[in-house]
């Protein structure tokens, strides 16, 4: 159960580095924080005014038995309201509108970030885990700032307000008051602490609950032909089960606060009542002090449950927030170098420079690979599972950098290119084709909006994809369903390859291994369209397929990370090393059968 | 008896499909008394709530009459009964409190059990219709976040509004009692209050939806950025990427936005119209009590009572956006519950055992929206025969397949199994009978021994030493940290897809089915593994029925009968050298299929000999 208590990591609640940080986000909305502060101030302020109003018309006009000033103070008292009405709207929909930009702001830095993180990266992270980061943790923090701070600050001021008005008005029954007042803020506490607990218990259960929903939605079928309802439901019942049970135990907390609340205003009262009433018996204190103080008294509470309620809520936010700037400190390993320059043209020259890489220390997975292809040259890439064949590939592209030597394209080392720059002049046909669910030009051109579709359409015509794209519902214009569900392995391939037509790069790299489930018939589309994209560029391939090492002008034998052989078809078999010992093993193959 | 559409209560899925919109109801009607009793506790509470304001009437009443020396009887003693009398009437408040809050919430929440519980089943029940147009993140979030939702409107929202209004009428009685004009002017103006919550309520409602659909938006095109990361970088493509995010990003703003106007000015309008009746109270009422017609203690105890209806009307503001979420999330609920199982038990099917195996398609034809998929097929397959299906990507044979354990039903014409309309079957008696490979394996998070377990629960370690030969799975075993015990998938190790696939195919293995399917099901094992778990398979699969989707000559070879498939129809049938001889589709597909292997044999049998060589395994293995 590890990987749910990852992430279900409880921050602090309060961590000055990474409050620090948050309120760094805001200064660029100093302005809005500056009034909606003002304003919380205000409005704290105006909620006590009312209270005193009243107190005033009592002893000053009722009493008194007066009601010249009665028509004043109504108008003073919908004065307040009023304003209070306009400067809490204005506090809130400001706060809101800071959260909001907030939001906007931090999650278009983490996507950015993310994009930019290299390949390793996500090798060891999950999807799922950085989808959280950019829905989850970001809308716990929007929420803190756009309904948590200033609640919470409006609270504190109030409680800070209320104790000073029961002072002013009468300290010495204010003093008696914080006798009572005080035990009870502790219990308060002690019972949200308790609380918290249960929360935190309640959100792992829901954590749970989501990671086993994702298995039983996907492997649904598998459920279904295995008749394996049962079983399966079984198991998410145990979770469930959790779940409820964290949720009663939080339920409990709950049951009892209210209670607390009426408790606390009823032992409030009582002691106004009986020591106030005492005190206004003697004439010390008036009754509009006493309706006051009973009044005061019932506003007290709720900021202070309050409090206790945001809590919980800030210190989702601060674990969110960690959780988010730690993708955020997340260093690429891949950078560009300063001053890195695009060539102006690729011709197409790549060298291995006596090349050394390893995925973790030590553990080399290419050993001092040198070779050069000329530009235009076609090689095939052959070796066993580990050789270093796909390695090879994503060095080219550099998802990493090689660790001693170094690769050239014309002659210039790509440590010293800009990435992104080498990348659009390296096409690569990955093995499993990314499709999103955006219609099948969207696919092809992968949202970039500088290839135009007649582009599209001429590099879906070039490598054969065209006659089936056309054959669906809308052409082009089909929206494709998440992971391409509704197309075959074949048609996914065939869009890979228009891809890659369309975005016409120098050199290309192509993972040949997926295509060996395809049908006679669309391996032969698929072998031309191959073809098509493959002439007149750079082409290295790893290959499956026999006509495909057959077409290319060289092939470079890998072997335990190291180049074994290097040469033509002819001139490996005249060498009459590895590849030829294969090339005979294959007569024997054919003569035994 | 487990079966397909079985729901815990056990009503099947298509039943209680017609049913589901009243299923929130039912619960409700399941914990009534819970419901009924927490009300009336709750109730009880509330109108003892608004005692201390009678009491603090009393008090005042009796201090200034003492004060004004006009037969005021308080003392410190009598103050202190007045006192008592308040905290004796919280005390017995809190336990009722307690107790409502208690019943009904946690009803509440059982409530929520029972429906994720149901949601869950359902989701079970579902065909690969639903399937390929749901999203996985939006059903999950329908099980987590809306149910949370509904369970908070059902819990405390519901009670809360009946026990405001209840609330209001006795405070308004309560005022009634004390002065009726003031309080008819007090309460002239709740039409107002309701009104404008009518009007927030549509707004709310309606925005809230828009972020929250705004979000799922968002999680999407997460889940499919990340999960595409590769690609992207591999095609510079992360401005557009960017681009596109900020985009929707933007969008969420907007909506937001539109959503925090109304939630803005929903609190401070609930306050105002409140304070506004303590503003009339003492406008109206300060006179009556100069003029002598109210006591002070009457104004005080009118002061108090507002402001608990206050604190009332307030929460009814709350109640009512929490409401409209969970209208929002309800309906989001009953979408899914609602959606029939299309696939679905027959009512009172009766058993069937292990089946001989006689397969028969008759007239059956299947379209996806408008496009006919299969077309007429009329094909059958005897007892214990192995009939191979071939033909171009797209020409339905994965449809086909599909069609025998109903995971796809014919829009026209019937299958029979031994004679009998598998519709006439119960799901789980029909699928207890097929062995089933599909084009892509999925495989748990649990162990690999769980995992092929899925085909038979309890069977002993031959039938899975068995499985896991005729797989090729064994040799693999070693190589796992903990072998047959290895925790597989997200949480643990990862598998090849070749390991993937030759574990699926012992999960069907171990099964020991009548009939058994292979879809493609070896794409991405290595062709001298795949001949090696051809050749335990031609034992495995005498006297069973094998539907194959293959490529492989030896494969066609061995089938004594080969159906080809062209635009959904069966364009050729025959067996193998039959058709070879007859030089029509079939003959020219296995040509190029042999000249393909030919080649193919070629560069495999380099692989496995520099694999020999360095001792590695020589399975398919993906790009890192």
């Amino acid at each position: 159960m590890s990987f749910y208590e990852e992430d279900e990591a409880i921050g602090k609640v309060y961590d000055r580095r990474i409050a620090a940080r948050l309120l760094s986000y805001l200064t660029s909305y100093k302005r809005q924080v500056i009034v909606a502060t003002v304003l919380m101030i205000v409005v704290a302020a105006l909620e006590l005014v009312p209270i005193l109003l009243v107190k005033y018309a009592i002893d000053e006009q009722i009493r008194q038995d007066r009601t010249d000033q009665l028509g004043l103070i109504s108008l003073v008292f919908l004065a307040t309201l009023i304003a209070g009405f306009v400067l809490r709207f204005l506090q809130m929909y400001l706060t809101w509108w800071v959260g909001q930009r907030f939001m906007v702001d931090l999650r278009m830095q983490l996507f950015s970030h993310i994009q930019h993180l290299s390949v390793s990266y996500f090798d060891r992270n999950p999807v799922g885990r950085l989808v959280t980061r950019l829905t989850g943790d970001i809308q716990q923090i929007e929420m803190v700032i756009s309904q948590g701070i200033i609640q919470i600050m409006t609270n504190l001021l109030m409680v800070v307000a209320i104790v000073v008005a029961l002072y002013v008005l009468n300290w010495w029954l204010a003093l008696i008051m914080t006798v009572f007042v005080v035990p009870l803020v502790y219990l308060v506490r002690l019972f949200a602490q308790a609380q918290r607990q249960a929360f935190r218990d309640q959100r792992m259960w829901m954590a749970r609950i989501n990671a086993y929903l994702n298995e039983l939605i996907t492997g649904v079928t598998i459920i279904q032909l295995f008749n394996r309802q049962r079983r399966n439901m079984e198991y998410f019942d145990q979770r469930n089960s959790g779940a409820l049970e964290a949720n009663l135990r939080v339920l409990f907390w709950y049951a009892v606060f209210e209670p607390t609340v009426v408790i606390f205003n009823a032992v409030t009262v009582s002691v106004i009542i009986w020591v106030g009433g005492g005190a206004s018996l003697e004439g010390v204190v008036t009754i509009g002090t006493l309706v006051a103080f009973i009044s005061f008294m019932q506003r007290f509470f709720w900021p202070i449950r309050e409090l206790s309620e945001r809590y919980t809520m800030i210190q989702g936010a601060m674990a969110s927030a960690e959780r988010i700037f730690g993708v955020l400190d997340e260093p690429q390993e891949v950078l560009d170098e300063d001053g890195a320059k695009p060539l102006p043209g690729v011709r197409g020259d790549i060298r291995f420079d006596h090349v050394w890489f390893a995925y973790e220390p030590d553990n080399w997975v290419l050993k001092d690979v040198d070779f050069t292809i000329p530009a235009g040259q076609k090689v095939a890439i052959v070796g066993a599972t580990g050789a270093g064949k796909s390695t090879t590939m994503a060095l080219l592209s550099r998802f990493y950098d090689v660790q001693r030597g170094a690769i050239t394209v014309d002659g210039a080392p790509i440590r010293g290119l800009p990435q992104r720059w080498l990348r659009r002049h390296v096409g690569v046909m990955l093995q499993d084709p990314w499709i999103v669910s955006d219609t099948v030009e969207e696919n092809i051109r992968l949202r970039d909006t500088s290839i135009t579709t007649e582009q599209i359409h001429a590099a879906a015509e070039a490598v054969g994809a065209s006659k089936f794209i056309e054959r669906l519902p809308e052409g082009y214009q089909t929206v494709l369903a998440e992971r391409g569900a509704n197309l075959s392995t074949g048609q996914k391939q065939l869009i890979a390859l228009a891809r890659v037509a369309a975005f016409n790069p120098e050199i290309v790299l192509v993972m040949d291994e997926a295509t060996a489930s395809i049908d006679p018939e669309t391996e032969e589309i698929i072998q031309s369209g191959l073809d098509r994209v493959m002439a007149g560029r750079t082409a290295l391939i790893i290959a499956h397929r026999l006509n495909t090492i057959r077409a290319v002008d060289r092939i470079i034998v890998l072997h335990l990370g190291e180049v074994v052989e290097d040469g033509s078809h002819d001139e490996l078999i005249a060498r009459g090393g590895i590849y030829a010992r294969l090339y005979e093993l294959q007569y024997q193959v054919q003569a035994g059968v | 008896m487990a079966t397909a559409v079985l729901t815990p209560d056990g009503s099947t899925a298509s039943i209680a499909g017609a049913r589901s919109d009243r299923r929130i109801l039912r619960y409700l009607h399941q914990y009534r008394w819970q419901y009924i009793t927490g009300f009336l506790a709750l109730v009880v509470a509330t109108v003892l709530a608004l005692i201390p304001p009678l009491v603090v009437k009393y008090a005042v009443d009796d201090i200034v009459a003492t004060v004004e020396g006009t037969g005021g009887t308080a003392t410190m003693r009598t103050l202190l009964g007045y006192g008592s009398i308040i905290i004796a009437t919280a005390l017995v408040e809190s336990v009722l409190r307690y107790y409502s809050r208690r019943v009904v919430s946690g009803s509440a929440r059982q409530i929520e059990y029972h429906l994720r519980e149901d949601l869950a089943w359902h989701l079970l029940s579902l065909d690969q219709k639903f399937y390929v147009q749901a999203r996985t993140g939006d059903l999950m979030s329908r099980l987590t976040n809306d149910l949370q939702m509904v369970r908070d409107f059902i819990g405390p929202s519901v009670v809360d509004i009946g026990r405001s209004l209840v609330v209001l009428v006795a405070g308004f009685a309560f005022m009634l009692w004390i002065d009726v004009r003031l309080t008819l002017i007090a309460f002239a103006y709740l039409p107002v209050v309701i009104g404008l919550m009518a009007y927030f309520e549509t707004n709310v409602e309606k925005r809230f939806f828009e972020v929250q659909e705004q979000l799922a938006e968002l999680t999407e095109r997460s889940q499919e950025n990340v999960s595409g990361i590769r690609a992207i970088k591999a095609y510079a493509q992360e401005e557009a990427e960017i681009a596109t995010f900020a985009r929707e990003n933007e969008e969420m703003k907007r909506r937001s936005m539109r959503l925090g106007q109304y939630q803005s000015a929903l609190l401070p309008t609930m306050m105002a119209l409140t304070a506004g009746g303590t503003l009339l109270l003492l406008w109206f009422g300060g006179r009556d009590v100069v003029a002598g017609e109210i006591s002070e203690g009457d104004f005080v105890s009118l002061l108090l009572i507002m402001s608990i209806l206050a604190t009332q009307l307030m929460s009814v503001g709350w109640v009512v956006a929490s409401a409209q979420m969970g209208v929002v999330a309800i309906r989001r609920i009953n979408e899914v519950l609602r959606t029939p199982a299309a696939i679905a038990d027959p009512v009172d099917a009766p058993p069937f055992d292990r089946a001989e195996g006689h397969l028969e398609f008759r007239g059956v034809s299947v379209r996806f929206g408008d496009t006919p998929v299969l077309r007429e097929i009329d094909l059958t397959v005897e007892a214990g025969s192995t009939v191979a299906i071939v033909g171009a990507t797209g020409q339905g044979k994965t449809t086909l397949a599909n069609l025998v354990p109903r995971l796809v039903d014919p829009d026209e014409g019937s299958v029979y199994l031994d004679g009998r309309d598998i519709r006439s079957m119960s799901l789980a008696d029909l699928r207890r009978q097929i062995g089933f490979v599909p084009q892509e394996s999925f495989l748990f998070s649990e162990s690999l021994r769980e995992n092929i377990s899925y085909g038979r629960e309890g069977a002993d370690d031959d039938a899975y030493t068995h499985a896991l030969a005729t797989s090729q799975l064994a040799k693999d075993l070693e190589q796992l940290g903990d072998g047959l015990y290895t925790v597989i998938g997200e949480r643990g190790t990862t598998l090849s897809g070749g390991q993937k696939q030759r574990a699926a195919l012992a999960r069907a293995l171990l099964k020991d089915p009548p009939v058994l399917i292979l879809d493609d099901a070896l794409s991405h094992v290595d062709t001298h593994t795949e001949e090696e778990i051809l050749r335990r398979l031609s034992e495995y699969m005498a006297g069973r029925t094998t539907l194959v989707i293959a490529h492989r000559t030896s494969t066609l070879r061995s089938a004594d009968r080969i159906v080809v498939l062209e635009g959904g129809s069966i364009a050729e049938q025959g067996a193998h050298h039959e058709l070879l001889r007859r030089g029509g589709v079939y003959s020219r597909i296995y040509r190029e299929q042999l000249a393909l292997e030919q080649r193919q044999e070629d560069v495999e049998a380099r692989l496995v000999e520099s694999d020999t060589s360095n001792g590695a395994n020589g399975h398919s293995e993906g790009l890192r």
